[in-house]
């Protein structure tokens, strides 16, 4: 008879702060991520980092739940294949994910419409809390690395021209 | 190290040069569809009741029901053959039949047009002495609110007649008692936030249909 | 002597290109003949299907989720389903899931052999690509006989299936089975040992168990390289009570990959067998009341790897969320990689080894 499974499956909960310690953690235990998604439910984004374990075939889903505005880093320190992902849940529901390598700025799917699942008053709420965060001018450390990220990638496109 | 060999494939391929071909000489020779094959829909149209689940449900949105003109149409190069309004249908009258649309030109419909339903006076008198006849050689029927159940199992519906076949029908029965003016009294229908009671008393859920057709059902009901 | 700098030069490939089933683009950054860096871009038929689960309610849209990929149709279906009975805790009664795992494996035999003819139609062996196909078709006879269609079967529903396999058909899959595989023992041989099949395929695109496991490889792609896991090991549907395991290869080639596939093409019409010979008698289906209110994960083992399928629910006809997240998503990383150092030439195999679904990738 072939090897009987009874793996886990758990979801947790956890804060935006404490994402790629979180991440950092799966990767030293040797997990694979699986996948990641974004979800609008209720006014606020739920993003779901999923890993898998090869040898137990365990389960482990990280969830995320943050605003609209938020603004979340990108893994892809931890695991390279995380790009598609974030750009894919950036693209079609709007989340805030930065430093993405490579970036494909919106134009991984090529749609015509931006962010076409986000909902239109999700929309509007999205754009007045950033209003809000510029005006309180809170520039964060994610900021000033992302400007830096899109100068070195303009100054090397000029290069190869 | 695995074994290497220099035209490994000879063999099938001698073997395929001097046997018959493996495709089918359509459209010289006719298809033979298995049973099952999902081709196309088809619809017995007297049966139909214009009730559109099957428009409803359609994911594509091929089927068009029209309940004034007792029309059903279906748009066939639209239709996937999923199966789900045969499934869907309350009177069992679609069927998913093998055989597949042919190529043409531009997307058309095909229509069908269902008889129209017999007026109501005509149906009572015909239909009262059956039922009455049938109760009568069967045993003895009862009465629950607005319908009546024979003892062979039948089922009639009286608030479909007008209210003095209804009383004919009862003292036929021999159910003419104080049910038949309670009948009479709950004539009307009656709304109760987004419910509708109506006097056979069944229910209505006004939430579940689209806006249009909630100011029509309150319209018809009278109740706007 | 100075050393000339070497002059890249960026070649795209795709989305049209003779080898490939479906659109995808990939920038290759050259030097001379050598591939330095590779670029993928998808997106040429994303459908945004996704989002129709807020216009079709949770029956329909099984119609919906069937038709995101032509090859991988009932696997998808079969996971969408699967999800929601785990949201609105559905026991689905034993015989539909042994129907669910003998359709699932002709799925997975049919995928695996149109796989086989487009590898040997990208090295230019038409021949055995046509007789590859030509054993498909006998597979796709079977599916339309028992569920009427050759690739979309619309069998599945929430709570069951629609169709049943009755003793008559089963003794016609048994014989054409038996067929199928005295075939196909012809065309594996010629896959394994045939020269100018082994100079494509051997040595090339290599990846290590360490590299798959970094990028996240799933499915056949994986095992060629030694990781030794198949999802159907978790027991869904009927698998727990069929004895198989997975099919591994430890040189991460080319080579290595067509013979862990074909060799899964054995292991199914096994399945098969098996799963005919204990099927117990028992209803198709049972009726489902109420909305999904809640979520779930289900993973699946696609002819391509691990299929990851999440429904949300929030208590009305129309879901939430539906994600579904393909293994094709996952290997492209692990494709960009062993292109890097490869040939020009060996290009069009290396996007074909991955068993590249794109539209089930794009949704």
């Amino acid at each position: 008879m072939s090897a009987k499974f009874t793996p886990k499956e758990t979801i947790r909960v956890i804060e935006k702060d404490g994402l790629l310690r979180e991440v950092m953690a799966m990767k030293s235990r040797g997990m694979r991520l699986s996948q990641a998604c974004a979800s609008y439910k209720d006014g606020k984004y739920e993003l779901s980092y999923s890993f898998s374990d090869d040898e137990t075939l365990d389960y482990e889903t990280l969830r995320v739940v943050c605003d609209l505005a938020d603004r979340i880093p990108s893994i892809h320190d931890f695991y390279s294949c995380a790009s598609f992902y974030e750009n894919e849940m950036r693209e079609l529901f709007g989340v805030k994910i930065e430093l993405i390598e490579p970036d494909y700025h919106n134009k991984l799917y090529r749609i015509k419409a931006e962010t076409p699942f986000l909902p239109e008053d999700a929309k509007a709420e999205q754009k007045k809390q950033e209003q809000e965060i510029s005006l309180s001018g809170a520039d964060s450390d994610l900021d000033l690395a992302q400007a830096a990220a899109d100068e070195k990638l303009a100054s090397g496109k000029k290069e190869e021209k | 190290m695995p074994k290497t060999r220099i035209m490994a494939f000879t063999w099938s391929t001698l073997k395929n040069l001097f046997s018959k071909p493996a495709t089918k000489n359509y459209p010289a020779e006719p298809i033979k569809y298995p049973e099952r094959s999902r081709g196309h829909i088809e619809i017995d149209i007297e049966d139909c009741i214009s009730c559109s689940m099957c428009a409803r449900s359609c994911p594509t949105g091929a089927i068009t029901v029209d309940r004034k003109e007792l029309t059903w149409a279906i748009n066939r190069f639209d239709c996937l053959a999923c199966g789900y309004c045969v499934i869907k249908c309350p009177k069992k009258c679609l069927h998913l039949v093998p055989g597949y649309q042919t190529p043409e030109g531009e997307k058309k419909e095909v229509s069908f047009k269902r008889p129209a339903p017999a007026p109501k006076p005509a149906a009572a008198p015909s239909a009262a002495p059956k039922a009455a006849g049938s109760a009568s050689a069967a045993g003895k029927a009862t009465l629950n609110g607005d319908i009546v159940t024979m003892a062979n199992g039948k089922t009639m519906d009286l608030s479909k007649f007008p209210a003095e076949k209804k009383a004919e029908i009862l003292k036929k029965l021999g159910l003419d008692a104080a049910p038949a003016p309670k009948a009479e009294a709950e004539g009307k229908a009656t709304l109760e936030g987004d419910i509708v009671r109506l006097p056979n008393g069944k229910t209505m859920d006004l939430s579940k249909l689209p806006e249009a057709n909630r100011e029509k059902v309150l319209q018809k009901l009278g109740l706007k | 002597m100075e050393e000339r700098e070497k002059k890249r030069s960026v070649v795209p490939f795709g989305p049209q290109h003779p080898v490939l089933p479906e659109p995808i683009h990939l920038d290759l950054v050259l030097e001379d003949e050598k591939v330095v860096d590779v670029i993928p871009s998808i997106g040429f038929i994303h459908r945004g299907l996704e989002d129709l689960v807020k216009k079709r309610d949770f029956n329909e849209y099984v119609y919906v989720a069937e038709r995101t990929c032509g090859i991988c149709s009932f696997g998808h279906g079969l996971g969408y389903v699967e999800a929601v009975e785990k949201c609105m805790n559905v026991e689905v009664p034993i015989r539909a899931k042994y129907l669910r795992t003998i359709w699932s494996e002709m799925s997975r035999i049919h995928s695996h052999l149109l796989w086989a003819g487009l590898m040997a139609d990208a090295f230019g062996f038409e021949n055995l690509f046509y007789q590859c196909w030509r054993l498909r078709e006998k597979n796709l006879d079977l599916v339309e006989m028992t569920t009427g269609g050759r690739l979309i079967y619309s069998v599945n529903k929430v709570g069951g299936v629609l169709k049943d396999i009755t003793p008559d058909m089963q003794k016609v899959i048994l014989n054409n089975l038996s067929e199928l595989e005295a075939e196909l023992r012809d065309v594996y041989k010629t896959f394994m040992t045939d020269y100018s099949v082994q100079e494509r395929t051997r040595g090339v695109g290599v990846l290590t168990k360490e590299q798959v496991h970094d990028l996240g490889c799933c499915g056949p792609y994986a095992r060629a390289s030694g990781v030794a896991r198949d999802i159907r090991q978790l027991g869904y549907e009927a698998y727990g009570e069929l004895d198989f395991e997975p099919v591994v290869s430890n040189d991460g080639d080319n080579y290595a990959r067509c013979d862990v596939r074909l060799r899964e093409v054995f292991q199914s019409i096994d399945l098969i067998r098996q799963a005919i010979a204990k099927i117990p008698n028992g209803e198709l289906s049972v009726p489902v009341k109420g909305n999904p209110d809640g979520e779930a994960f289900i993973r699946i083992e696609q002819p391509r790897g691990e299929a990851i399928y999440y429904v949300e629910g929030n208590g009305t006809k129309f879901l939430n969320r539906f994600r579904l997240r393909t293994p094709t998503f996952a290997n492209i990383p692990g494709m960009c990689e062993t292109m890097k150092g490869c040939s020009y030439a060996d290009i069009p195999l290396l996007v074909v080894t991955i068993d590249p679904c794109i539209s089930c990738t794009e949704r």
